[in-house]
């Protein structure tokens, strides 16, 4: 049964494997990959080298820790939400419409987030600022607020989507143990607490094993297209993603580019093989390997 | 279940009216600036009410309709041919992988999620499609790199299948003679529909919603997807915006479609889904039953 | 089943090995033939290359024609491009031999998709250099070196290749690209629409400085409250400079002047006094909000009454361009005259791809381009009749068909990137001198004193890739007035200082200075 699957993996993900090597090399088409010569961790320099590096380290980790701290209790507490709506057209409605988010584009998100924000004609400055008599803000040269922004913005394109997966995993939950608590009186907060919390433990465990692994990146969109790449935020939207981007756009190097791939992906192994290595002490069955 | 506080109820609906406005309150933008005419758009901005209604991006869309037809049946293609592929291999994948007595498992699990972590690259990727299996500018390129089976995928589905499924009924159904195909197909799958749904629903909105395939391996317009159709506006109007150019401004900014027709694109991407999505939620609602009678 | 995937995972790596030796040395073949002796003399072509142009027609018949392969900017329709390619193939199979297939992709796109099959060793034989840097690609082996070529197989070509525009696409004494037709100099103004500046009264060739632009720009603004008159096109300011950039990372010359010192641009006077102006612009409310979150064209914008003008490129045809789209005519002001460097030529060219199976074949097709009329209309405007239509035969002006229009057209004409657009059709409303006013303008633009030097960013990659993140910081936000400059220049550069601006700025000088050496 798992041939199929593995041939399919191996063609895709392991032998474009052999590209990892750019990374050392400075490349020349012409005398092809394998002969270009290597050069080394000269091309991991500029990640390093840079006084960036520490804010854009920062940010990203920040960044992907609030995500997935705030965006799993939000998400998980959602199903639980749905879960509990027993007429069947309302829950159904909620659900498709906290899913919209995910099915939007980030660059038309990032229109629509301008639409909400532009100084002269936004939503917030026009409709919400104006009436209450507070002075229209600068959103875009503003650094303060966009920490916030960040977050509101990624929270709601996601929780929708981790949602549905959270809440597939409750209607797997046996009824018979809610019948069973019913009957022994449990309220509802010790049902979720004896029941439902225990019965994505797992799930919740492993989604956040795998964001930790992708701990290193950063959702380019987000933090490029939505702050509309505006010199003001950098310092606080100014990720390992977008520092990459900026830096190497003139440049066209693809040994560099590779090189903060690679360090990207070392970091998350690395990570990850140590968040594993605990889960697996505590609960076996929850670990990834 | 049986405990029916109202007040608890009412809190629930509550919050969940919240976050749907929070959800809708930018569609409803996207929607109502893709009927505000142009002009209106760049004076006013985007506004929930807009000052003049206009079609005339839909009209634009529906007049080059060969296009947006065309685009509609390769992204219903591609979203339908890729999903049922896609699950088919992850739970050939998984199934095997949720049994604790398979030898090697954590090696093969490792195989696996070592992907998520670590990738050669665009280029080679690219080299290897295009170079050895030839799929540049046919209907594969849009199913085949990358997306057939996910790492993400087959975890999920096997974490599922670990902590969801007793091993007392599949042991149950071995006692009675049943071989490892049988169960996966009679025992297995039945009390897995809502797992199977929403890696159906998750994988199906990734072929639906993907454009990185179209803009790496197809240049021929009538293989393109909405949504390649739609990224490639936005890509425009980002290569003139990151782009000082000096001989071709006018020329290019001219050619660049309007913002209302950007909107009317994206909307016309999005829509499908609203529709169908309600008619695919009933199998969350059947694995219940279903694993409840097994169970 | 544990020993069976560590197998699995050995033959792994063993075959991305092999795949990637594989690419490799079908390249290195290649590579190594090219450089022998210029052409890729590798065996099966050999006979074709000894062949003398004379006996072009005999080869022709006992050959299997060549499938030149093209990679276009701009969008097409498929049928469209199908038509394009079966006409043209119909002229070059008994001239050269060879058929063609062009593949066009958006401008959007293009960088993208054109890398990815330059790194591939995809065949493909001649692309158009757009968004592409052919000191990059030269460096990185995905180009060719085309002068042995040319000279072989494109004299028309090289007869028609001026000194200065081929020192400005050699890299080593080697050319690497073919410019196309189009202006080779630039030079930056004011524009505003002329019904405004009418009722506003200036002659717009005695406005040389900012601030009486400034007067004029707030008598507009208080006629038309609700207007700005500074708009940008996108992102675009189109800050009027004479600068040399002498190719990527900082440090400019003044193109104008004698001096070869490199200096650091934001330190220039013009820069300073630039920003200074935008800044109080920009308090005054003469510049559009969120400028610099622009994500409309001046078109658009222009077109909507929401700006009035702005600052603008002015080479050939780029107000008229304007004007045309928006329905109104322009005032133009000059600001600064003509002047070319090495990038006005080298930035839009056509190269020849390492990926290309017969380079001698791809030049003969790229000279024929060059000199054969309905080749180049074929290219630039599309097929007669279903792209186009003749409005004036005798003197070559043609306009879309009926409920066609370049938004909906299935061949998207781009002259500017067509090998050579200056032997083909006109459109309606385009000036009936365009060529010859556009090589008047070239021959009269003052040359910088650093043209045909580019600028190899190899030994400095890290401090660009630093300087290049401090100036998405800043330089948008000043030039648009966003920041003030009195506070924000000096962090500008303090920050650009530890970036290592100084390193990349003395690398450029030393690299200039030995070039001027050579070349004297």
């Amino acid at each position: 049964m798992l041939i199929p699957g593995c041939i399919y993996i191996f063609i895709n993900n392991y032998i474009p494997m052999g590209g990892l090597m750019i990374a050392f090399k400075k490349i020349n088409y012409r005398i092809g990959i394998l002969h270009s010569p290597w050069v080394g961790l000269k091309n991991f320099e500029f990640l390093f080298k840079t006084k960036e590096a520490w804010t854009i380290t920062r940010n990203t980790i920040l960044y992907n820790l609030t995500f997935i701290v705030i965006g799993t209790v939000i998400a998980v507490g959602v199903a639980m939400l749905l879960n509990q709506i027993r007429q069947n057209g309302a829950r159904k409605s909620y659900q498709t419409i906290i899913l919209l988010p995910h099915l939007i584009s980030i660059v038309v998100v990032s229109y629509l987030v301008f639409g909400f924000l532009s100084t002269e004609s936004g939503f917030v400055n026009n409709s919400i600022l104006e009436p209450l008599g507070i002075a229209p803000i600068s959103w875009y040269s503003t650094a303060k607020f966009w920490p916030y922004i960040i977050v509101i913005v990624a929270i709601w394109k996601s929780f929708g989507y981790s949602c549905i997966i959270y809440y597939a995993t409750l209607v797997g939950i046996d009824k018979s143990y809610y019948e069973a608590a019913v009957i022994d009186g449990a309220s509802r907060w010790k049902q979720m607490k004896h029941i439902t919390l225990p019965g994505l433990k797992s799930i919740i465990i492993i989604l956040t094993l795998m964001s930790i692994s992708k701990i290193f990146y950063s959702d380019f969109g987000l933090f490029y297209q939505v702050p509309m790449n505006s010199g003001a935020l950098i310092d606080i939207t100014n990720t390992i993603d977008t520092y990459v981007y900026r830096g190497l756009a003139k440049l066209n190097n693809i040994g560099m580019a590779s090189a903060a791939g690679f360090f990207q992906s070392i970091v998350g192994f690395v990570l990850v093989i140590l968040a594993n290595y605990i889960v697996k002490k505590i609960d076996e069955d929850s670990a990834l390997f | 279940m049986v405990d029916n506080s109202k007040g608890f109820h009412v809190l629930t609906h509550f919050i969940m009216i919240f976050l749907a406005i929070f959800c809708l309150l930018p569609f409803a933008l996207l929607l109502i600036s893709s009927i505000t005419g142009e002009d209106a758009l760049i004076h006013n901005g985007y506004s929930f009410i807009p000052r003049a209604i206009d079609f005339t991006a839909y009209k634009y869309l529906l007049t080059d309709s060969h296009s947006i037809v065309g685009a509609y049946g390769v992204t219903v293609f591609v979203t339908v041919i890729g999903t049922v592929t896609n699950i088919i291999l992850t739970t050939l994948m998984a199934y095997p992988l949720s049994k604790k007595e398979l030898p090697g498992r954590n090696v093969v699990s490792f195989f696996i999620f070592f992907t998520m972590l670590f990738s050669g690259g665009l280029v080679p990727s690219y080299m290897m499609w295009t170079q050895y299996f030839h799929i540049k500018n046919t209907i594969w390129a849009l199913i085949v790199p990358g997306m057939l089976l996910t790492a993400f995928n087959i975890i999920m589905m096997r974490t599922y299948f670990t902590s969801n499924i007793p091993d007392a009924v599949v042991e149950a159904a071995k006692i009675d003679g049943g071989s490892e195909s049988q169960i996966l197909t009679k025992v297995i799958l039945p009390m897995s529909m809502p797992i199977m749904a929403t890696l159906g629903l998750l994988v199906g909105l990734s072929y639906w919603n993907d454009w990185l395939n179209g803009l790496y391996y197809v240049t021929k317009d009538n293989l393109f997807s909405i949504q390649v159709l739609l990224n490639k506006m936005l890509l425009d109007v980002q290569f003139l915006m990151s782009t000082a150019s000096s001989g071709m401004g006018s020329d290019l900014s001219a050619k660049v479609p309007s913002t209302a027709i950007k909107m009317a694109v994206a909307v016309l991407g999005v829509l499908p889904i609203m529709v169908i999505y309600p008619f695919f939620q009933r199998f969350f609602v059947k694995g219940i039953t279903v694993g409840a009678v097994k169970g | 089943m544990q020993k069976k995937k560590m197998l699995g995972l050995l033959t792994a790596v063993a075959m991305s090995t092999t795949l990637i030796t594989a690419c490799g040395d079908n390249n290195g073949n290649s590579a190594n033939t090219a450089n022998s002796a210029n052409s890729a003399n590798s065996g099966t072509t050999a006979s074709n290359n000894a062949a003398a142009p004379a006996d072009k027609n005999e080869n022709a018949s006992s050959e299997k024609p060549y499938t030149v392969d093209l990679m276009m900017v701009g969008d097409g329709k498929a049928e469209d491009i199908k038509a394009v390619n079966e006409e043209i193939s119909k002229i070059t199979r008994p001239l050269i031999n060879a058929d063609v297939n062009i593949t066009r992709v958006g401008f959007g796109s293009f960088q993208q998709q054109a890398n990815l099959a330059l790194s591939s060793g995809e065949k493909m034989d001649l692309f158009v250099t757009f968004a592409l840097d052919i000191s990059s690609l030269a460096t990185s082996g995905q180009i060719l070196p085309m002068t042995k070529l040319l000279e072989d197989h494109g004299q028309d070509i090289m007869k028609n290749l001026s000194e200065g525009d081929r020192r400005a696409v050699s890299i080593n004494n080697e050319i690497y690209a073919i410019p196309t037709a189009k202006e080779k100099a630039t030079n930056y103004g004011y524009i505003m629409r002329k019904d405004i500046a009418d009722e506003v009264g200036f002659k717009p060739e005695e406005v040389k400085t900012y601030d009486q632009l400034e007067e004029i720009m707030t008598k507009a603004k208080k006629l038309h409250p609700d207007m700005y008159p500074i708009g940008l096109d996108f992102t675009n300011v189109y800050r009027p400079n004479t600068e040399d950039n002498l190719g990527t990372g900082p440090g400019v010359i003044d193109a104008m002047g004698e001096s070869t010192k490199v200096v650091n641009m934001i330190e220039t006077d013009s820069y300073k006094d630039f920003v200074n102006h935008m800044y109080k612009w920009s308090k005054a409310g003469l510049v559009m909000p969120d400028a610099a979150n622009n994500s409309e064209s001046r078109i658009s914008l222009l077109k909507a009454g929401k700006v009035m003008g702005g600052f603008s490129g002015l080479n050939p045809g780029n107000v008229d361009d304007i004007a045309k789209q928006v329905g109104q005519p322009f005032t133009v002001i000059e600001l600064t005259k003509p002047f070319s460097i090495t990038g006005h030529v080298s930035g839009m060219g056509w190269s020849l791809a390492s990926g290309s199976e017969n380079p001698e074949k791809a030049i003969e097709f790229l000279n024929l381009a060059h000199t054969n009329a309905d080749i180049s209309n074929l290219l630039v405007n599309g097929v007669k009749g279903r792209n186009y239509v003749m409005v004036d035969e005798a003197k070559g002006i043609i306009d879309y068909p009926q409920g066609v229009d370049a938004s909906n057209t299935g061949w998207m004409s781009l002259p500017w990137a067509t090998p050579n657009a200056a032997i083909s059709y006109l459109w309606k409303g385009e000036p009936e001198n365009k060529w010859d006013y556009l090589q008047q303008y070239n021959s009269s633009a003052h040359q910088s004193p650093a043209k045909g030097f580019r600028f190899n960013p190899e030994s400095v990659a890290n401090e660009i890739a630093m300087v290049s993140n401090v100036d998405a910081k800043y330089s948008l936000a000043l030039e648009t007035g966003t920041l003030d400059p009195a506070k924000t220049l000096p962090k500008y550069l303090d920050e650009l200082k530890a970036a290592g601006v100084d390193k990349v700025i003395a690398e450029k000088q030393k690299q200039l200075d030995e070039w001027l050496a050579a070349n004297k």
